[in-house]
């Protein structure tokens, strides 16, 4: 019992002695000992997320699944709807003749999803493109609508992890009509943010985040506020369920 | 190594790929709660390797730094209530 006892704090020393040195390596290296060894786990992680596809559509799971699928297939056409057609076709089309005036194309490329969104603590995915397909640092990841899903902060070669606009705890300036507010994301697609009750907004306005070259980054669900504050609590989310991409388009940042 | 224990780390393991991370956060308290679990520290790597983004927290290893502590310090935890403490 002592010895297995002995051995066992003895691997633990060792093995919290080789990760001290990881990290001191990483952090002196700026990321670059992580970096090195991701695409390593790539295959896995793009493996896993096609085993966990395969099997749940299995015959199994199908009712519940597709009972689900409808489920999820209903909400996210009804939150489409939310998003008022007419004001985002306007919009559209405003900033496709503000672009064309500019001599700006959204020449990005398509890429899949590799991940699930729940998988990392840091409100991280990756994505099935690196800089082999011209993806850079800092590039905007959009899913359909042209809606901001977030921004590459690692390329390998066949591989980049983004972090999520709504990571958690990461603050976002955006403006929603002439009102400028932080957001603080909550992971899961969701953020919430404190603004002055005398605010003009409206559940269901589009959000914008001017760092992100004007791109909408999703709209407002709920506002809720107490007579007794002077502040409104704001919820945004995205206008869809971000579990229900399989691909995203990755475009250079202006 | 125990078959739960190896049982409960391969789950852990999986919560890195494909099940939400706190999943795999609560085994791998578990397993340091009851165990010199030095697979928790490799978990901690594990997602840092994959999940961590360049910028964040200037770059600090969260969730490494979050799994050794957790496994040195109910070290004396361990000590104390695990009669059988032996792995």
């Amino acid at each position: 019992m002592r010895d297995s006892g002995r051995i066992g704090t003895r691997l633990l020393l060792f093995v919290s002695f080789c990760v001290v040195l990881f990290m001191v390596a990483d952090w002196f290296t700026s990321g670059a000992v992580r970096q090195y060894m991701r695409p390593v786990f790539s295959p896995v992680v793009g493996g896993a997320e096609r085993v966990a596809r395969v099997f749940s559509q299995n015959e199994f799971w199908k009712t519940r699944r597709a009972l689900q699928d409808e489920v999820a297939k209903l909400t996210e056409e009804l939150a489409r709807r939310d998003v008022g057609t007419a004001i985002t076709a306007a919009l559209q089309s405003e900033n496709d003749l503000l672009r064309g005036l500019m001599g700006i194309s959204d020449s990005g490329v398509t890429v899949p999803i590799t991940s699930s969104f729940s998988s990392s603590p840091y409100g991280t995915f990756s994505i099935g493109g690196g800089s082999s397909r011209g993806i850079h640092e800092g590039d905007v990841v959009l899913a359909r609508d042209g809606f901001v899903l977030g921004t590459v902060t690692d390329v390998s070669i066949n591989s980049a992890v983004v972090r999520a606009i709504f990571a958690p705890g990461i603050p976002s300036e955006v403006v929603v009509g002439e009102v400028g507010f932080s957001l603080s994301g909550r992971g899961g697609g969701n953020a919430y943010a404190e603004v002055p009750r005398e605010a003009p907004l409206v559940e269901r306005a589009l959000v914008i985040a001017p760092f992100l070259d004007n791109r909408p980054v999703g709209i407002i669900g709920k506002i809720e506020s107490a007579s007794s504050s002077a502040f409104a609590d704001v919820y945004v989310s995205f206008p869809f369920n971000p579990n229900t991409l399989r691909f995203v388009k990755v475009v250079p940042r202006l | 190594m125990s078959r739960i224990r190896v049982a409960l780390a391969i789950l852990m393991f999986c919560s890195a790929f494909l099940l939400p991370w706190w999943i795999g956060a609560i085994v791998g308290l578990v397993l340091a709660v009851r165990y010199r679990a030095w697979e928790v520290v490799l978990f901690g790597v594990l997602l840092d390797v994959l999940w961590l983004p360049n910028g964040l927290f200037f770059g600090l290893p969260l969730a490494s730094c979050f799994a050794l502590v957790a496994v040195w310090l109910l070290e004396p935890l361990r000590r104390q209530f695990m009669f059988d403490y032996a792995e």
